[in-house]
C-alpha cells in the first residue's frame, strides 16, 4: 500500500492538491490506491459558461424577431379602436338629458339607485361592472350621487389615461360645474376576447 | 475526451428546439389572427354595434352593412349565421369571424334587441359583398336572449 501511495506522491497525506485539481483516494479491487478527480462545475473545464452566454444571444435574437413582428403588425393595423371617450361622451349626454327630465336629487335617485336605472333606461349590470362611473354632485349642499367605480373621480385626472387603456376617459374632460352641478361620467370599457 | 457521454448536448438542443418551435407557433398565431384584420374588424363592429344600440330608442329598426365582416368570416371558414350574437341578459354584443373565438362589448342601454329574420344576417344580393345585419329595438322584457 505504501509503495502504491508513494507512486502517486501521497506520502503522509491522504488527499493532496495537485495542480489545484481536487481528488479523492479510493482503493481499487487489486489493493492499490487510485485517484478519482472530483467533478466540480465551478472549474468550467468544458466551456459551460460560454455555451450559457450563447443561449442568451439566441433568446435576444428571438426577442428581436418577436419585437419586429409585433411592431410591424401594430404599425400596419394601428393601436386598435379606442372607444372609451366615445362611450363616456354618449353616456354623459344621456345622463344629462335624463337629469334634466327627472330631477336627480329630489326624485329619490340618491336613496334608490334602481329608480335611477329605471328612469334613465340604463343597465345596472353594465354600469356596475367595474368599468363605468356616473357621478353627480349638487354644489349647493354637497349632496352626491354615484353609480359604478367611485375611484374614477381620481383616475379620470391621471395623465396616463390616454395611453393606458385600463384607465377611464371621462366626460366632461375637465371638472367643471354645469348649472350648479358637477358631473363626471367615465368609461374604461374595452372589448373582451370570448369563445363564440 | 468525454467517453462516458456525460454531456447533455442532445437534451439542451431538444429543449432549445422546443422553445423555438413554441415561439414560432405563437408568432404564427399572432400574425395569422391579424391576417385579414380579423381582430380589428371584430373589435370595430362590436363597439359600433354597441354604440348604435346605446343610441337607439325602443321601436327603431336597423339594417347595418356588415360586408367587411362577412368577407373576413368567409375567408376564415366561419358560418355567417354565428357572425353577430346579441345577449339581452348580459347586454352583450359578440362579433366573431373566427371559428371558436370572438370579441364582445357591453351596451348600457336597457333595451331588448329582437332579430326577426333568422339570425339577422341578410344577403340582399345573394352574395357576401352586401351583407346586412337587421334588428329591432324593443322595450326591456327581462330574461330574453337572442
Amino acid at each position: 500500500m505504501l509503495r502504491s501511495k508513494r507512486k502517486l506522491g501521497l506520502c503522509g497525506n491522504r488527499i493532496q492538491l495537485r495542480d489545484a485539481v481536487p481528488y479523492v483516494l479510493r482503493r481499487a479491487s487489486h489493493g492499490n490506491w487510485t485517484r478519482n478527480l472530483v467533478q466540480r462545475e465551478s472549474y468550467n473545464r468544458r466551456g459551460n459558461l460560454g455555451s450559457g452566454i450563447l443561449y442568451s444571444v439566441f433568446f435576444l435574437m428571438m426577442l428581436m424577431i418577436a419585437g419586429g413582428i409585433v411592431g410591424g403588425t401594430y404599425a400596419f393595423f394601428g393601436k386598435g379602436y379606442d372607444f372609451r371617450a366615445t362611450e363616456a361622451e354618449f353616456l354623459f349626454s344621456r345622463i344629462q338629458s335624463c337629469f334634466e327630465k327627472n330631477n336627480f336629487f329630489d326624485s329619490g335617485f340618491v336613496e334608490q339607485p334602481e329608480l335611477f336605472y329605471e328612469k334613465c333606461a340604463l343597465s345596472s349590470e353594465v354600469l356596475e361592472d367595474g368599468e363605468h362611473l356616473v357621478y353627480v354632485k349638487r354644489i349647493s349642499d354637497g349632496k352626491e350621487f354615484f353609480a359604478g367605480v367611485y375611484d374614477f373621480t381620481v383616475r379620470c385626472g391621471l395623465d396616463a389615461r390616454f395611453k393606458n387603456k385600463g384607465l377611464p376617459l371621462c366626460e366632461p374632460r375637465e371638472r367643471r360645474v354645469i348649472g350648479g352641478y358637477e358631473f363626471i361620467v367615465g368609461s374604461s370599457q374595452n372589448s373582451r376576447r370570448t369563445n363564440a | 475526451m468525454n467517453r462516458r457521454g456525460t454531456d447533455n448536448t442532445l437534451t439542451e438542443s431538444i429543449i432549445y428546439l422546443l422553445i423555438f418551435i413554441l415561439f414560432f407557433l405563437l408568432m404564427f398565431y399572432f400574425v395569422s389572427a391579424n391576417n385579414n384584420g380579423a381582430f380589428y374588424w371584430e373589435d370595430f363592429y362590436a363597439k359600433e354595434l354597441a354604440l348604435v344600440i346605446d343610441r337607439a330608442e325602443p321601436g327603431m329598426e336597423f339594417a347595418i352593412d356588415v360586408s367587411e365582416l362577412s368577407r373576413v368570416a368567409i375567408k376564415k371558414g366561419k358560418n355567417l349565421r354565428d357572425l353577430i350574437l346579441i345577449d339581452n341578459i348580459n347586454n352583450k354584443v359578440t362579433v366573431s369571424v373566427r371559428p371558436g373565438a370572438g370579441t364582445s362589448f357591453l351596451f348600457f342601454n336597457d333595451v331588448d334587441i329582437v332579430i326577426e329574420q333568422g339570425d339577422g344576417i341578410v344577403l340582399p344580393s345573394g352574395g357576401a359583398t352586401t351583407t346586412q345585419f337587421k334588428f329591432k329595438v324593443k322595450e326591456r322584457q327581462r330574461d330574453a336572449q337572442v
